[in-house]
């Protein structure tokens, strides 16, 4: 009985003992709690990375990185961007009293038809969108009704701050942010990376003179009551085109009918026969070839009988012509004597390095075919080589002329600048020919020097007259074709275009103007040729951009080979 | 002497433990910080695009072009206008000398300030945009308001007429 004795004896004592064992288990307790505590605390502080969970946790809120990237002319300006536009949308099971939040909708909205916004409050849906792209004050605006069951969703929208500025190379993107077009569809890949995002696509484009060729464009299309017109600067040297219009041109921001005329880049998407354009083409290979000299004369008495066709002169001086007076008068007789010299297969290699057989390769899509002659024989060698018979794009002739004159080398036309370097901050000299980049060597440099001459003298002295600028050494050479219509050369209807050059004795730009079906007007003596309607055109853009790039005027710059002109004639 | 070095590990324990938890604690708090930061970037970002775009939108060429026209007495440069050395400067061939002083260093007289001319070749079509004659150039002249000192003891009727008179 001790335990009893025990518990008998020590009654206080037992007492405290089972307070003692009573507290054992709350202590045990408390230590557990706080161990693992302590663990956790560790645990926690130790090996859980805080940073990644915090923002992984906020990051879906973040909606500015899927944007598209900017596009941006050469200069940094904005061509098309990203703008916030948020969409209305609506829960209709929120919205208790729909005729009143209709009418405040309305109020912010007039443009929405009421019947239909009160249809879609009443509607048993549970989502359902009312009207995209919200400005800021329309979405204040709607903020500021109060209602719950109107929701903004983000949602971004293409703008396009110029306008109709370059919109044919720009393209547009459908209400989905999906590119349709121009270099919005080529570069998508580009544009819609969501990692390159902060990466501005800068085109090769200068919006100024994009500006003055467009206005200029716009001017002379109204002017001649003109179908239709297409433009192109280039740099010579670099192949970047610096301006590119078309007429007639859309809004991207607008609404867009992709089937409309207004869509067509005339500057890749349709082939023309250029017309006398093309003898810049012959006379260079007739020169680089040795078939011909600058001093030979050939017959142009009277129009060529070539079996069953005979060739007509359009300015006709019934006499030997000497080669710059050819080209200077646009004798197709005597380009056609110049062809059988130089012999078709030399005109095809030619016309195939000047890259008139294949499609060229702009950052565009929609870039069509030239149209070739099916059978290559005697008269079809004839009438190319004044243009006839043969379809290019406006884009082939300029980067064939801009081939010619820079030196002989074929640089392919790009929309994507080249170079870090402003327009105007590379300065103006008279450094002959840079050979930095390795590019197709087509016609000799000695070759080029002597094309530059002979457009400036058809400037000076022939059928380019109007091009003419004060002060600036302009060259070039105008072409006019008779539009193709039910299957026969139209005489009413034709396609009239300038390719200028300037300055020429160290070129830096080339112009191309082109007007599809212009009238004649009092001033041009209703005359409806590339002198009359395309040239004043190109000196004009000469004219604005000139000085705009300090080219330096001297109009004491010589031409050459004047001497085996004979100018005393009636010019045009 | 056990019960002191065990005091002494707890002790430890207990301040690292603390320690880590302030550290993470201000980890936290800095990524927060970090996070608030990035966000208000990314939204000042995008109110440099929107105001970018509206920059571009309001120095689209055709726009300054008009604004130009109507607020400034500026023309664009002309090829007439440049000079592609010091000789060439508007006017300096036919300068009149004072007289050859010893050291024959020409001495120019105060001539006339060069006025542009109007140049028209032959050709002139008139496509351009840019005429020298700019007619809408001069602005506009303000008005010169008619004030009457109006009586205040005159008439409702004739303060009325007056006003007509005025508005006429």
């Amino acid at each position: 009985m001790r335990s009893a004795d025990l518990h008998i004896e020590g009654a206080r004592i037992g007492a405290i003992e089972v307070a003692r064992n009573r507290l054992i288990v709350p202590t045990f307790l408390f230590v557990l709690g706080f161990s693992i505590l302590i663990v956790r605390l560790v645990s926690i502080g130790i090996f859980e990375d805080v940073s990644d969970q915090i923002i992984s946790a906020n990051s879906t809120r973040i909606e500015f990185i899927r944007e598209r990237a900017d596009i941006l002319d050469r200069n940094g300006i904005v061509m098309a961007t990203n703008l916030p536009a948020p969409s209305l949308a609506v829960r209709p099971r929120m919205i208790s009293n729909p005729e009143e939040a209709a009418d405040k909708i309305i109020a912010v909205l007039p443009d929405l038809n009421r019947t239909r916004v009160l249809n879609q409050l009443k509607s048993s849906k549970h989502f359902l969108y009312i009207r995209r792209n919200l400005s800021p004050t329309q979405v204040w605006k709607i903020n500021a009704l109060g209602y719950l069951g109107l929701v903004l969703e983000n949602a971004e929208k293409r703008v396009y701050p110029q306008g109709r500025l370059a919109s044919h190379v720009l393209g547009y993107v459908d209400v989905d942010n999906n590119p349709q077009a121009g270099v919005e569809k080529f570069f998508n890949d580009h544009l819609s990376n969501p990692i390159r995002s902060n990466e501005p696509l800068y085109l090769s484009l200068d919006l100024r003179i994009q500006y003055i060729v467009h206005e200029e464009l716009e001017i002379a299309m109204d002017k001649f009551s003109a179908k239709g017109g297409a433009a192109i600067v280039m740099d010579v040297m670099t192949g970047e085109v610096l301006a590119m219009t078309s007429m007639p041109d859309f809004d991207g921001n607008g609404s867009i009918s992709p089937e409309g005329a207004e869509m067509k880049n005339r500057n890749i998407l349709e082939p023309y026969e250029m017309g006398s354009g093309f003898k810049t083409f012959t006379l260079a290979m007739g020169l680089d070839t040795g078939a011909i000299k600058l001093t030979d004369h050939f017959d142009a008495t009277k129009p060529l009988k070539v079996g069953s066709r005979t060739i007509h002169d359009d300015h006709a001086k019934k006499r030997f012509m000497s080669v710059p007076e050819i080209y200077t008068y646009s004798s197709n007789i005597g380009s056609a004597l110049i062809i059988r010299e130089v012999g078709i297969e030399n005109q095809q290699t030619y016309l195939k390095k000047f890259g008139f057989f294949d499609k060229s390769a702009i950052e565009l899509t929609g870039v069509s075919q030239p149209i070739l002659p099916t059978r290559w024989g005697e008269i079809q060698s004839m009438t190319v080589s004044y243009g006839h018979g043969i379809a290019v794009t406006p884009l082939q002739l300029v980067t064939g002329v801009a081939s010619v004159v820079n030196g002989g080398r074929l640089i392919p036309a790009t929309l994507i600048r080249k170079n870090n370097t402003l327009v105007d901050e590379t300065p103006y000299n008279n450094v002959s020919f840079s050979q930095e980049e390795n590019y197709q060597q087509i016609i000799s440099p000695d070759t080029s020097r002597k094309m530059r001459e002979l457009m400036r003298l058809a400037v000076d002295y022939g059928s380019g007259g109007n091009a003419k600028v004060d002060g600036y050494r302009v060259g070039g050479k105008t072409g006019t074709a008779e539009k193709v219509v039910d299957g026969a050369y139209s005489r009413d209807n034709k396609i009239t275009s300038f390719v200028g050059v300037f300055p020429m004795d160290n070129p830096k730009y080339a112009i191309f103007v082109m007007l599809d079906e212009p009238k004649g007007t009092e001033d041009t003596f209703y005359k409806a040729t590339g002198g009359w309607i395309a040239a004043p055109v190109v000196g004009q853009i000469i004219r604005r951009i000139g000085p705009m790039f300090g080219v330096k005027p001297d109009a004491n710059v010589k031409t050459k080979y004047q001497n085996l002109l004979l100018v005393n004639e009636n010019k045009n | 002497m056990i019960k002191i070095v065990a005091s002494f590990f707890i002790m430890m324990v207990m301040i690292s433990a603390g320690t880590v938890y302030s550290l993470k604690e201000t980890t936290e708090r800095l990524a927060l910080q970090k996070q608030q930061l990035y966000a208000k970037i990314l939204k000042d970002r995008a109110a440099i695009k929107v105001l970018k775009a509206e920059m571009a939108y309001l120095s689209r060429p055709e726009r300054l072009q008009d604004l130009s026209k109507r607020f400034l007495d500026l023309s664009p440069a002309l090829s007439n206008q440049m000079a592609d050395n010091i000789n060439s400067i508007a006017g300096r061939e036919n300068v009149e000398l004072a007289a050859i002083p010893i050291d024959e260093f020409p001495l120019l007289l105060p001539q006339e300030k060069p006025t542009l001319q109007k140049n028209v070749s032959k050709n002139h079509v008139a496509l351009a945009s840019f005429e020298m004659d700019n007619k809408d150039v001069t602005p506009k002249k303000q008005e010169q308001k008619k004030y009457e000192p109006t009586d205040k003891k005159m008439s409702f009727y004739d303060r009325i007429s007056i006003k007509l008179e005025n508005d006429q």
